[in-house]
């Protein structure tokens, strides 16, 4: 597009500067100040590229799935747990012997039952569990006593059943009463131990056999038939 | 002769200037300067302020001679920066009023002002013309703004600038006569 003359006329008009202007102009140019403009520039210009690039790291480095394993529900333990649970000793001399808790369940015992707390109810459990494991893995009573004393309980029981007095629930916890009055009232002595490493050792003694014997008549049985070639293919 | 063209060629010493060679950039300043001191001389009246503003127009032109994108005439692009310096120097100084008039655009004749004048007297009246309608002329009949774009730079309604280009029409229409008649 043309521009009107007077346009290009009034564009033209021309003052010139002062001498010194462009010194004054130089000197500014010059001045910390433009140039720091182009250093910030600059420096912003290559924190901006650093900050992308470690950006762009992070997004590809990260791990595109994650595996959140399940969370591991873990059972109260109580330390006294741990107490109580039985030792199976290598030393076969070693005595095995009921913690006190058992006994004060005898002292405590009442003939109705008792409904404890929270914390209680998983002492008695604990409690119950070191028993049972105590009548694995240990014997302290003799074989007369226990046999009186378990028909005389089961005479009992008998006839309470019989005339209806008593129901399975108290008949368990009688059983369990009478279970410890035995291990009361026998006290416990070395000859009546019963080693566990020892007991464990003859089970992998006989079983070791068990499984030499297998192997020679394997063996026997191989040799005795030349006819049968055993081959391995890796495929 | 092929040397001589090389060196006043704009774009090699805009290029040079990018590098910071203050020759070039010296070159470049005597060769626009007078131009440019007259273009704020329409807008300042004050010659030492208007020279104050042509330097920090110059400053802003070589400092941000990077974001010249060579599409338009290198001095058409100073220009603009002039203008905009001239305007922001006038804004700080509180010299931008526009006083608008309830006036109807129909019966305006929108004609080019008539050129019956020497250039120099014309100069003379434009710079005798009150600040807001003389800002509004200047864009508008030397830089060939549009009133849409003048209305946003000034951060004014269209209807404002044409009110202010009417204005100075008037008046300079009546100082043209005046003198006119005081010749006869």
């Amino acid at each position: 597009m043309k521009q009107p003359k007077y346009r290009e006329e009034l564009q033209n008009r021309t003052i010139d500067p002062s001498s010194d202007s462009w010194e004054r102009l130089s000197k500014k140019l010059d001045s910390p100040k433009a140039k720091k403009k182009g250093i910030k520039l600059q420096l912003l210009k290559y924190a901006a590229a650093i900050l992308i690039l470690i950006s762009v790291g992070f997004y590809f480095s990260e791990p595109k799935e994650k595996v959140i394993s399940s969370p591991l529900i873990v059972a109260p333990t109580l330390k006294k747990q741990l107490d109580i649970l039985p030792e199976i000793n290598n030393d076969s001399q070693t005595e095995v012997a009921a913690k006190p808790e058992i006994y004060m369940i005898e002292k405590n015992s009442n003939p109705e039952p008792i409904i404890p707390s929270n914390k209680e109810i998983i002492h008695e459990e604990v409690v119950a569990y070191a028993a049972e494991e105590t009548e694995t893995l240990v014997i302290p009573v003799t074989e007369k006593t226990v046999h009186d004393t378990l028909t005389k309980t089961s005479l009992q029981t008998e006839t309470l059943l019989s005339e209806g007095k008593i129901i399975d629930d108290e008949v368990t916890q009688l059983l369990n009463e009478s279970k410890i009055r035995l291990l009361l009232n026998n006290p416990i002595t070395s000859k009546n131990v019963v080693s566990a490493q020892a007991l464990l050792n003859e089970v992998e003694g006989d079983l070791d056999k068990a499984l030499k014997e297998k192997l020679m008549e394997k063996i026997a049985s191989i040799l005795n038939n030349p006819k049968e070639v055993v081959t391995y293919q890796e495929n | 002769m092929s040397k001589v063209i090389k060196i006043n060629n704009d774009s090699h010493l805009i290029n040079k200037s990018l590098q910071n060679n203050r020759k070039a950039q010296k070159l470049l300043y005597e060769k626009y300067s007078p131009k440019m001191l007259g273009l704020c001389a329409y807008y300042i009246k004050d010659v030492q302020h208007s020279e104050e503003v042509m330097l920090n127009g110059f400053f802003k032109v070589f400092t941000k001679l990077s974001q010249y994108s060579n599409e338009g005439s290198f001095e058409g692009w100073m220009r603009r920066i002039m203008v905009f310096e001239c305007i922001s120097f006038l804004r700080k100084k509180n010299k931008l009023i526009f006083t608008d008039e309830i006036e109807s655009f129909e019966t305006m004749v929108i004609n080019e002002v008539e050129l019956a004048v020497a250039v120099e007297d014309l100069h003379n009246y434009i710079n005798e013309l009150p600040e807001g309608c003389k800002i509004v002329f200047n864009m508008y009949v030397i830089e060939g703004y549009k009133h849409t774009e003048i209305a946003k730079i000034l951060n004014i309604t269209v209807g404002t600038t044409k009110t202010q280009l009417h204005r100075a029409r008037k008046a300079l229409r009546k100082m043209i006569s005046i003198n006119q008649k005081k010749v006869l």
